[in-house]
C-alpha cells in the first residue's frame, strides 16, 4: 500500500467521523450529550488539519473549541434548567421540509465542486517557504504577525468588547432590594439616616 | 500537494455547514442552536485551510485564526444572553421566543 492510498484512507476515515459526530450533534436529545459529540467532531476536525500539514490549526481548534467553548458551554449548562427543555419537542415541524432543501443545497453543491471548480494562482508560501520558516508555525506567525499584523489587533479589541458585553449580559440584576444582612455597614447606615430624616419631615407618622 | 484532492476537502466543508445549518432550522433548543452554529464555522473553516494548502498562500491558514476569535466572541455573548434569557423567561425554546420585546 503507497503512501497515498494510506492517506486517502485516514482522510476518509476522519472525514466519514466527522460528519457522523456532526449528525449527532443536531440529532441528540440531551444538550450535554450533544457538545460531547461537538468534541468528537473537533478533534477529528484537528486529525484532518494535520493531513493539510496546518498543525498548529489543529492544537489551536483542539485548544479553543475543546477546552475553552465547549467547556463554557458546558457550564452554562450547569446554569440552566434543561429538564424542561428535554422533556419538550425538539424538532420543528419544518424538519422534513429543511431536510430536503438542505439535501438539494447539498448535491448541487458537490456537483457544482466537481464541475467548475479551477484553482487560481499560486501563492508565495509554498513547502518549501514554509519549511525555510521553520515549520507551520513559524510560517504563520510571520504571516500573522508582519502582514496582517492591524487585522490581529482589531481581533483583540474584539475579543475584549465580547468579555465586556457578556460580564454585563449575564450580570444579574437584583430583583428586590437586599435585606439589612446583606447591607455593607455604610449602606446600612445610609439607610437609617433617609429613614430618620423622613420621619422628622413627617411628624404625623407613628414613631 | 495535498492528497486527496481539494475537492474532497471542499465537500467536507460543505458537509459540515449544511448540517449545521439543518440544525439551525430544525432544532427548538437554544442551546443547540449555538452548537450548530460553531458547526457551520467549523465547516468555513475546513474550507479555508483546505483553499490555503490548495493555493499555497498562508493567508488562508490565518484568517482561521480570526474565524476562531469571532467563534469565541459569539459563543461567550450567544451564552451570556442564554443565561440572562433563562433568568428572564424560563424556556429556552426558539419558539417560545421570538419577540424581540422584554
Amino acid at each position: 500500500m503507497n503512501s497515498e492510498t494510506l492517506l486517502s484512507l485516514i482522510f476518509a476515515y476522519l472525514a466519514l467521523a466527522c460528519v457522523a459526530f456532526a449528525v449527532l450533534v443536531i440529532m441528540l436529545r440531551n444538550p450535554v450529550q450533544c457538545a460531547l459529540a461537538l468534541v468528537g467532531v473537533v478533534f477529528h476536525l484537528a486529525g484532518i488539519f494535520i493531513l493539510l500539514r496546518a498543525e498548529f490549526l489543529a492544537a489551536a481548534h483542539i485548544i479553543i473549541y475543546a477546552g475553552a467553548i465547549i467547556v463554557l458551554f458546558l457550564f452554562t449548562m450547569m446554569l440552566l434548567n434543561l429538564g424542561v427543555v428535554e422533556r419538550a419537542r425538539q424538532f420543528h415541524v419544518q424538519a422534513p421540509l429543511a431536510i430536503v432543501v438542505g439535501a438539494i443545497l447539498f448535491l448541487e453543491f458537490v456537483v457544482l465542486t466537481g464541475a467548475t471548480i479551477t484553482v487560481g494562482a499560486q501563492g508565495a508560501h509554498s513547502p518549501a517557504w514554509v519549511a525555510g520558516q521553520g515549520g507551520n508555525v513559524q510560517a504563520l506567525g510571520q504571516v500573522l504577525f508582519r502582514d496582517y499584523l492591524l487585522p490581529f489587533e482589531i481581533a483583540s479589541v474584539l475579543l475584549t468588547a465580547a468579555v465586556v458585553g457578556a460580564i454585563v449580559l449575564a450580570k444579574q440584576k437584583p430583583r428586590r432590594p437586599r435585606s439589612s444582612s446583606q447591607m455593607g455597614v455604610g449602606e446600612w447606615m445610609a439607610e437609617r439616616y433617609e429613614k430618620a430624616k423622613t420621619r422628622e419631615q413627617d411628624p404625623a407618622e407613628p414613631r | 500537494m495535498i492528497i486527496p484532492a481539494l475537492e474532497y476537502y471542499l465537500v467536507l466543508g460543505a458537509a459540515l455547514f449544511i448540517i449545521g445549518l439543518l440544525g439551525v432550522l430544525v432544532r427548538r433548543n437554544l442551546l443547540i442552536v449555538f452548537m450548530s452554529i460553531e458547526l457551520i464555522l467549523l465547516g468555513a473553516n475546513v474550507t479555508f485551510v483546505g483553499f490555503a494548502v490548495a493555493l499555497n498562500n498562508m493567508l488562508g491558514q490565518a484568517f482561521v485564526i480570526f474565524s476562531l476569535t469571532v467563534a469565541a466572541a459569539e459563543a461567550a455573548v450567544g451564552l451570556a444572553i442564554i443565561v440572562a434569557l433563562s433568568r428572564h423567561r424560563d424556556t429556552l425554546n426558539v419558539d417560545e421566543i421570538d419577540t424581540l420585546k422584554g
